[in-house]
């Protein structure tokens, strides 16, 4: 029954689409675990982009009127439930071992979570929260997902056990599943260009905890949120990110340097105790 | 010939800089011996910090700096503390690298050495220098103050065509865990070679809220209450420097305006009575209240991962209606009008016998700016041209043989 709603789907979406294209996306819901900066093994999920386990969302990239034809697969054994924020209609059941398609056209530009929201926040921030991008811009673009980790929360969560969040004490703060000092180093995540490039920041929030995210050098400007619209236009150092909030923040470098760019909240800056195994990477803008 | 052409070089060298203000500034980074620094309980503490003297007991904050929009500063950190070497990272001034005050991209101040720190202060704003070595721990040691950039059309206003104010002040907002406290920590391996080496540091649990490094009964001091005029208008920096968020609470009566972030001014201000701002964000409030009363703003401090609030400091607030001038006859009647004026106004004295009366003009803070002496005739008003002041609201002070009668203009 569902395959066959699914084909009228894709009929009328055939219909509708003119220059547009469409993005033909697979993810699976996979039950594995974290490895930590000092190599702790924590329960936890993603939507990997084929059926084996990586320790990050699979990305989601649009350009504004795209439409995106997405399966995704329920390897777990319990269901789970798949929402894309920002969107109508999509929200649906994946029964355990089941898929579903989804087709949805995007005519607006930003940064969207796509989640589990299965008892949230518990899926989400078991690992179930990865970016959708709407992009409406061909500037070089940097891609960071942000979470941070409670080793007991996972494991009682995983086990089917109950959290207090008011006694939520993370000790692991990752970009893309990784920490300091094995962020310094990735083409995705180091904000890198020339003196007059106009570059590109989307940051999401998928923890339950605050982002305070810090650029030396340069002030960048908020060109889009998916929570907080009254933010954007602002010019900033210094940017706040809420649960489930996504933002794209937009940098125009006025000089050559190699800065960082790292959390401000210094507790997020540590790794089980150890500072800075957190949220501290560098930016390398060249002349 | 050859002399002549010399000295115009060097007359259109110095002309040259006699343009860009270079302003010297000097700070010594300490680190307590002893515990010395007071807590609201009583308690003291030690502080890794920066302080302007040698002899100079460390603060918290650090040492306000103030400079003016387009100075060229040269800030010079001499190192007298043992153990790991400082910096200063001049958060939010978008400095160059050299002068970032990142050890692993620029240079640090090691024991018993100078650096001088070299940069611009372009835009007009509320910014933050600390130590950035091992900086989880160096700056919840106390390595944070704040850094002002006035605007050059003057001190009262917050960037040329901006807002004015009558008065400001700054609030850094941090929190102190004195586990953090101690010389286990504050002696904590460094490796110059390698200053990104990673170091243990306890959980975060801070037992004590800050504004300017006080709390409780402490803010009273006055730097930190709020103590204004009805219809004058307040400026709030606010800078945010902790490990914790923050929650301000205005009373609504005090019809707070944001302004501006992280030195840049807002798109659109905001009116609200509830702002929040997290680890280095800065916000420029405009407090305008148009009644007196009593109150108190709350500053919340809340977890970053649990969203806990673990503490509400209470800040007073009082507004007063008048300036409070001793009067010798109190149902004298004097008129000013018109009012609001122009600066063009006349004074109504009928109170007063005719001949000389003193005049004084207050600023809203009670501060004579100006005395002068004026003829009162027979049955016409005195007039006043008071157009070389401001606009704003002044007091008018007359005197005459002991006997004295306020009122209060607007010049607008
Ligand atoms: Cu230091
Ligand atoms: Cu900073």
């Amino acid at each position: 029954m569902k395959q066959v709603r699914i084909l009228f789907l894709l009929l009328f979406f055939s219909f509708g689409i003119n220059s547009y294209g469409v993005v033909y996306e697979s993810v699976y819901i996979k039950c594995d675990s974290l490895t930590t900066v000092d190599a702790v093994k924590l329960p936890y999920y993603t939507f990997s982009p084929t059926d084996s386990f990586v320790q990050q969302n699979h990305r989601v990239e649009l350009m504004v009127g795209d439409t995106l034809d997405l399966w995704v697969h329920n390897t777990d054994s319990i269901d789970h439930y798949f929402d894309i924020q920002g969107t109508t209609g999509v929200r649906d059941t994946i029964p355990a071992n089941d898929s579903i398609h989804v087709v949805h056209q995007f005519t607006t530009p930003g940064v969207f979570i796509y989640y589990d929201p299965l008892k949230f926040p518990v899926y989400a921030y078991m690992g179930l929260s990865g970016m959708l991008l709407v992009k409406d811009h061909n500037h070089a673009s940097f891609y960071w997902n942000t979470k941070e980790h409670d080793s007991t929360f996972n494991y009682t969560l995983a086990s089917g056990g109950s959290v207090l969040w008011n006694q939520y004490n993370p000790k692991y703060f990752t970009i893309n599943g990784i920490s300091h000092p094995n962020i310094m180093n990735n083409p995705v995540i180091n904000i890198a260009g020339n003196v007059g490039d106009t570059l590109v920041l989307y940051i999401s929030n998928t923890g339950y905890g605050m982002r305070s995210i810090h650029f030396h050098g340069y002030h960048g400007e908020i060109m889009f949120s998916s929570s907080k619209p009254a933010t954007v236009g602002r010019v900033k150092d210094t940017f706040p990110i809420y649960p489930m909030e996504a933002v794209m923040i937009q940098i125009v470098p006025d000089k050559p340097g190699v800065y960082p760019v790292h959390e401000h909240n210094l507790v997020a800056v540590t790794g089980n105790n150890f500072y800075p195994n957190g949220m501290f990477t560098l930016m390398n803008i060249q002349p | 010939m050859k002399r002549q052409l010399q000295i115009l070089v060097t007359l259109i060298i110095l002309s040259a800089s006699v343009n860009a203000q270079v302003v010297n500034e000097f700070l010594v980074a300490k680190t307590d011996l002893n515990p010395q620094y007071s807590l609201w309980d009583g308690k003291l503490t030690k502080l890794m910090g920066y302080t302007r003297l040698l002899s100079a007991p460390i603060n918290l904050p650090a040492p306000t700096l103030t400079f003016t929009e387009g100075d060229s500063i040269h800030l010079d950190l001499r190192n007298m503390s043992q153990n790991a070497p400082h910096t200063i990272h001049l958060h939010g001034l978008d400095v160059d690298q050299q002068n970032d005050g990142v050890p692993s991209l620029s240079w640090q101040v090691y024991h018993s050495q100078t650096g001088t720190y070299k940069f611009q202060a372009p835009h007009p704003g509320t910014y933050i220098y600390h130590c950035h070595v091992t900086t989880a721990i160096h700056l919840q040691g106390g390595m944070y103050g704040m850094i002002i950039v006035k605007p050059l059309s003057g001190n009262n206003v917050t960037w040329d065509g901006g807002y004015s104010y009558d008065k400001e002040y700054a609030w850094m907002l941090s929190e102190l865990d004195s586990v953090w406290h101690q010389d286990s920590l504050f002696n904590h391996n460094y490796d110059t070679l390698n200053p990104m080496m990673p170091v243990e540091v306890p959980d975060y649990n801070p037992q004590y809220f800050l504004i300017n490094g006080k709390s409780e009964q402490q803010l009273s001091d006055t730097s930190i209450r709020i103590n204004a005029q009805a219809n004058s208008t307040v400026y709030l920096r606010l800078a945010a420097i902790g490990y914790c968020g923050n929650r301000i609470i205005f009373p609504s009566a005090l019809n707070a305006q944001v302004v501006s972030t992280d030195g840049r001014p807002l798109p659109a201000t905001i009116n609200l009575d509830t702002l929040e701002l997290f680890p280095g964000e800065r916000y420029g409030v405009l407090l305008k209240p148009t009644t007196e009363f009593t109150d108190s703003i709350l500053v919340q401090y809340k977890n970053m991962n649990n969203h806990q609030y673990k503490s509400t400091q209470k800040v007073p607030v009082d507004i007063d209606g008048f300036v409070g001038i001793e009067e010798n006859i109190l149902d004298m009647d004097v008129q000013v009008f018109p009012n609001p004026n122009n600066g063009e106004l006349n004074i109504l004295a009928d109170g007063f016998q005719l001949g000389i009366l003193e005049l004084t003009i207050l600023n809203l803070w009670g501060q004579s700016i100006k005395n002068l002496e004026v003829m009162k005739e027979d049955g016409t008003p005195i007039p006043l041209d008071l157009k070389d002041l401001n606009k704003g609201i002044y007091f008018i002070k007359l005197e005459q043989n002991n006997q004295s009668k306020t009122i209060k203009t607007i010049i607008n």
